[in-house]
C-alpha cells in the first residue's frame, strides 16, 4: 500500500532557530563579562549572587535575568536595531525623548509644585543673609526653546506656568530670564542633538545674560569656540539608542582669560578647568569641569576684586569657562554631591556675587539645592 | 520565569529542548524529564510559589486517585466536594480575600498572600482532572508525574490553555516528536513571539500614552489599543505555549480562533479563550441543567456561568459588571437580536461585534465602573472634551502602521495571507521564510533587550 506524504514544512527553521538560540548562550557564557555599556552610559549588572533566601523569594532568578539581559551578546546591536525599527514605524517618541528634526529632545520632566515652591523661599531666605548680590539663572528645557525641531503634534509637557513661578522676581534675588535670549538665537545649535544640555554656544548666551544682570560686559564674540570632540553621543542617545547623529563639543578661549588654577573636591590641583580625558570617554561632556565634583573651587589672576559663589548643576559647567576674565575666584558647589556644612564654603572667602545656575529639570524635581541651603539658614535662625 | 526573559529564550529553551530531542524523547523518562524541567522553570520566580504548586498539585492527584478507588457513590461525591472545597479556598485566599476584606490586611500582611503566578490556570487544569475522574473512575491519572506534567507542563502553566483532563490524557502517556511537530512547534512560538512582543508590547505604549486623555479621538485610540493588546497579549502567549507544546511532541489545542472575525457575541466567545470557555461550560453550565431546563432558569445559569468568568477574571466590581454585560448580552442575542442580526449584511454585523466587545474590554480595563462609563460615553462623544488634542494625534501617527497591521492579523485576510505562504515550496522558499522568521525574531529580541516588553496580561489572573 502506498503510503501517504504528509507536509513535514520547512526543514531549515528548527535547525537555524536551535542553532542560534543555542549559539547565543554559548557565546554569553564564554565571553567575558562587560562592566560598563559605552553605548547606553551606564554601568552593566554582574554576575547573580545566589543564596537560598534570593532562590525562595525568586531575587536570584531576577539578579541572573538582569546579568543575561545586560550581558547578552550584541547587545549594543540589538539597542540600536530597536530604535531604527522604531523610527522606520513611524515612532516619534521613546522612552519620553522625541525623535525631532535632526535631534532629539527630552520630554520636560514634570514639575512638582511645592518643591519649587520650597526651593524659591529656600534662596530667599539664604540671600537675605549672605550679604552678597545673588542671581538665579534657571535653563529651560531644549523642547521648550526649539519647538520647531519636535516632531508634529508632540505632547510635550507644559511647563511655561511652572517655569514662569521659577521665573518671577524675588526680593532679594535677581533672576536672570534667559529663555528670551535662547528664543531669538532658537535657530542655532545652542542645545546638543544627542543630549539635554545646552552647547557651548547656548552656555555662551546664558553667561551673557548672566554676566549682563552682574552689570559685567561681557562681548561673546571675544571668545573662540574650538572644537574638540565631533563624535559626542550624550544622554538622549544613550536613552533612545540613536544612531547616525552625533555632536560637536566646543570650548570657549578668551585672550583675556587670566591664568588660573583648579583645585578638585578631592584636594588635587590643575591649571585647566577641562578634563581632557572625558573626550576619550562616552560622556564627553565631562570634558567641562570633569564629573560629578561636590565642590571646586577657581583661583584667577583676575584684578576684578569680584569674588563668585555658584550653585549649580551640570548645565552650568560649560557656562564657567564664560566667567574666568571676569571673578578672582569662583566656588562652585553642586548640593547634588555636596554633604558638608555650607559654612565651611562660606567662611573660607569674601563673596560679593552669588549664582544659582541650574536646568528647569532639576530645579523642579530634585531638592538637594533646598536642603543644603535649608541647612545653612537654620542654623543662622539658631 | 515567561517565554519572553531572555534567559528563557537563550538558556533555558534551548538546553531543555535539545537535551529532551536527542537523548530523553525516545524514553521512558520524558514525563519526569518534562515534570523536573516544568518545576525549575516555575520554581525561578521563586521556590514559595514552586511550594504551593507541588501541594495543589499533590491534594488533586490524591483526591482523583482517591476518587477513582471508592466505589460508593456518596463517598465518591463527597471526595470531590472537599477536593474542589480546598481548591476554591486556595483560590480565594490568593485572589479574593485581600480585595473583599481589605479592613483585615494587618492580619493577611503576615501570610505569604502574594499569588502565586498562573494560579488560577493550574487551578482549573486540577480541577478538570478530579471531575472527569469522578465523572469516570477509570481515567485516573497513572502517576504523580504524568498528572503534574498534565497540569503543570512549563509550556502553560503560567497562562494557560487550561487543560481538559478527560481530552488531553491520552497525550501524556504518548506524545512522540516529529519532524513535522517541531517545525510547526517552532512557527507557533515565533509567530507567538511576535504578536506579543512586536504586536501588544507596542499597543502597550500607546495605551499607556492615552490613559486619561478625554478627547474623541484619544478615547477612541485608547479603547482599540485595549481591544488589539489583548487579544495579541493573550493569544501570542497561547501560540508560544503550543509551540512549545509541539516541541516535546502534545498537541494543545488552539485557545483563539480569530475572535473578532465573530458575527455575535456568543460567536464571539466560541473563539476567544476557548479553553476557558469550554471549562465553564463543562464543568458549570452543562451541570447545572444547561438549555434544557425552564427559560427562567436557563436565563440565571447563563448570568451565574459569566458571573463566574467575571470572577475569574478578577475580585473588582468592573470584572463582575464585564462578566455580567457578557451574559446578558448573550441572552439578548438569544432572545430576539439573533434574528435581527441574521438580516442584516455581514460587515454591520462585525461592527455590531467589535462595537460590543469594544464597551466590553473597556469595563475590563477600568479600575472603576465610572470611569468605565466615562470612557464609553466619550466613544459616542458624550462628554469629550473635544474630536483630538495633540496627545491624540501624535500617537495617532505613530500607531497607524501597528492598528493596520493588527486589524489584518485579527481579520480573516491573515488566514488567506498564511495559505498563499504555505503553498511555497522548494528550497528557495524554504530559506527565505527561515531568513525571514530569524530576522523577525532578532527583532523581538531587539526590542526586549531594549527593556520595552511589558510583561504578560493575561499572567495577572
Amino acid at each position: 500500500m502506498k503510503k501517504k506524504k504528509t507536509k513535514q514544512g520547512n526543514p531549515y527553521l528548527v535547525p537555524a532557530m536551535s542553532l542560534l538560540l543555542a549559539g547565543m548562550m554559548v557565546l554569553a557564557l564564554v565571553l567575558p563579562d562587560k562592566a560598563f555599556s559605552y553605548t547606553e552610559n551606564r554601568p552593566l549588572a554582574k554576575s547573580a549572587n545566589v543564596s537560598w533566601q534570593g532562590m525562595v523569594a525568586g531575587k536570584s532568578a531576577e539578579e541572573m535575568d538582569t546579568w543575561f539581559s545586560d550581558q547578552i551578546p550584541g547587545r549594543n546591536m540589538f539597542f540600536h536595531m530597536d530604535y531604527l525599527i522604531r523610527r522606520a514605524c513611524g515612532q516619534e517618541e521613546i522612552k519620553d525623548v522625541f525623535l525631532g528634526n535632526n535631534a532629539l529632545l527630552s520630554n520636560p520632566e514634570k514639575e512638582n509644585e511645592e518643591l519649587i515652591r520650597d526651593t524659591l523661599q529656600a534662596i530667599e531666605t539664604f540671600s537675605e543673609q549672605n550679604g552678597m548680590n545673588n542671581y538665579l539663572l534657571v535653563a529651560p528645557p531644549a523642547a521648550m526653546v526649539q519647538p520647531q525641531k519636535l516632531p508634529e503634534n508632540a505632547p510635550v509637557r507644559q511647563i511655561s506656568s511652572a517655569y514662569d513661578a521659577i521665573a518671577k522676581e524675588l526680593p532679594s534675588v535677581h533672576n536672570v530670564v534667559v529663555r528670551d535670549v535662547l528664543g531669538e538665537h532658537k535657530d542655532e545649535y545652542i542645545f546638543y542633538k544627542t543630549d539635554h544640555h545646552w552647547t557651548t554656544l547656548g552656555a555662551g548666551y546664558a553667561a551673557w545674560s548672566l554676566l549682563e544682570a552682574m552689570d559685567i560686559d561681557m562681548n561673546l564674540d571675544d571668545f573662540k569656540r574650538m572644537p574638540v570632540s565631533h563624535s559626542f553621543e550624550g544622554t538622549l542617545a544613550a536613552k533612545t539608542g540613536s544612531v547616525f547623529l552625533k555632536d560637536q563639543i566646543d570650548i570657549a578661549v578668551s585672550k583675556d582669560t587670566p591664568e588660573y588654577f583648579v583645585t578638585w573636591a578631592d584636594g588635587s590641583k590643575t591649571a585647566s578647568i577641562y578634563d581632557r580625558s572625558a573626550l576619550d570617554t562616552r560622556d564627553k561632556y565631562q570634558v567641562f569641569l570633569s564629573s560629578n565634583q561636590s565642590k571646586v573651587r577657581i583661583d584667577t589672576l583676575s584684578d576684578s576684586g569680584r569674588s563668585l559663589l555658584l550653585f549649580k548643576d551640570s548645565y552650568a559647567n560649560s557656562v564657567v569657562q564664560y566667567l574666568l576674565p571676569y571673578f578672582s575666584s569662583i566656588t562652585i558647589v553642586d548640593p547634588r554631591y555636596y554633604y558638608d556644612d555650607l559654612e565651611l564654603v562660606l567662611g573660607s572667602d569674601l563673596y560679593t556675587d552669588c549664582a544659582f545656575l541650574y536646568s528647569y529639570d532639576t530645579f523642579a524635581t530634585i531638592s538637594s539645592l533646598k536642603d543644603v541651603l535649608n541647612a545653612w539658614n537654620e542654623e543662622q535662625i539658631q | 520565569m515567561v517565554f519572553t526573559d531572555l534567559t528563557f529564550l537563550f538558556a533555558f529553551l534551548p538546553i531543555v529542548w535539545l537535551v529532551y530531542r536527542f537523548f530523553i524523547a525516545r524514553t521512558p523518562l520524558a514525563n519526569l524529564y518534562i515534570f523536573i524541567a516544568s518545576m525549575i522553570f516555575y520554581g525561578w520566580g521563586g521556590l514559595r510559589s514552586l511550594a504551593i504548586l507541588l501541594l495543589v498539585l499533590l491534594w488533586n492527584y490524591l483526591s482523583a486517585k482517591r476518587i477513582a478507588m471508592e466505589e460508593d457513590r456518596p463517598r465518591r461525591r463527597m471526595i470531590l466536594w472537599i477536593a474542589l472545597a480546598v481548591d476554591l479556598l486556595v483560590l480565594f485566599f490568593y485572589r479574593y480575600l485581600g480585595v473583599w476584606f481589605g479592613f483585615a490586611s494587618n492580619a493577611l500582611s503576615r501570610l505569604p498572600s502574594l499569588m502565586p503566578l498562573g494560579l488560577s490556570f493550574y487551578l482549573f487544569s486540577c480541577m478538570s482532572c478530579v471531575i472527569d475522574v469522578y465523572r469516570d473512575g477509570d481515567i485516573a491519572p497513572h502517576s504523580f508525574v504524568d498528572f503534574g506534567v498534565l497540569a503543570a507542563f512549563f509550556g502553560h502553566v503560567n497562562m494557560g490553555p487550561i487543560v481538559h483532563y478527560a481530552k488531553f490524557r491520552n497525550q501524556i502517556r504518548r506524545h512522540p516528536l516529529t519532524r513535522r511537530k517541531t517545525t510547526q512547534g517552532m512557527t507557533l512560538f515565533l509567530q507567538g513571539m511576535f504578536r506579543k512582543v512586536i504586536l501588544a508590547d507596542n499597543l502597550a505604549l500607546v495605551f499607556a500614552a492615552l490613559a486619561g486623555n478625554t478627547t474623541w479621538l484619544g478615547n477612541l485610540l485608547y479603547g482599540f489599543a485595549y481591544f488589539f493588546m489583548l487579544y495579541f497579549d493573550f493569544s501570542g502567549y497561547s501560540r508560544m505555549a503550543r509551540g512549545i507544546g509541539a516541541l516535546f511532541g502534545f498537541e494543545i489545542p488552539k485557545n483563539f480562533d480569530l475572535p473578532y472575525t465573530a458575527l455575535s457575541v456568543q460567536d464571539f466567545w466560541r473563539r476567544w479563550h476557548i479553553s476557558l470557555t469550554d471549562w465553564f461550560r463543562d464543568y458549570v453550565y452543562i451541570p447545572l441543567g444547561g438549555n434544557r431546563v425552564s427559560h427562567t432558569r436557563w436565563m440565571l445559569n447563563v448570568l451565574c456561568v459569566w458571573l463566574l468568568t467575571g470572577l475569574w477574571h478578577g475580585a473588582t466590581l468592573p470584572f463582575l459588571v464585564w462578566g455580567l454585560y457578557q451574559g446578558a448580552m448573550i441572552l439578548l442575542e438569544r432572545s430576539f437580536l439573533n434574528k435581527i442580526l441574521e438580516k442584516l449584511p455581514r460587515f454591520v454585523r462585525h461592527i455590531y461585534l467589535v462595537l460590543a466587545q469594544l464597551i466590553g474590554w473597556t469595563f475590563f480595563c477600568s479600575g472603576d465602573i465610572a470611569s468605565a462609563f466615562a470612557v464609553v460615553g466619550r466613544y459616542f462623544g458624550i462628554g469629550a472634551t473635544g474630536a483630538a488634542d495633540s496627545m491624540a494625534l501624535f500617537v495617532f501617527s505613530a500607531s497607524i502602521m501597528l492598528l493596520i497591521v493588527c486589524i489584518v492579523l485579527s481579520s480573516g485576510l491573515s488566514v488567506l495571507l498564511g495559505r498563499m505562504v504555505c503553498r511555497l515550496s522548494g528550497k528557495a522558499a524554504n530559506a527565505i521564510s527561515t531568513i525571514g522568521w530569524v530576522c523577525m525574531f532578532a527583532v523581538c529580541v531587539a526590542m526586549l533587550v531594549s527593556a520595552s516588553a511589558q510583561t504578560f496580561l493575561y499572567a495577572a489572573f
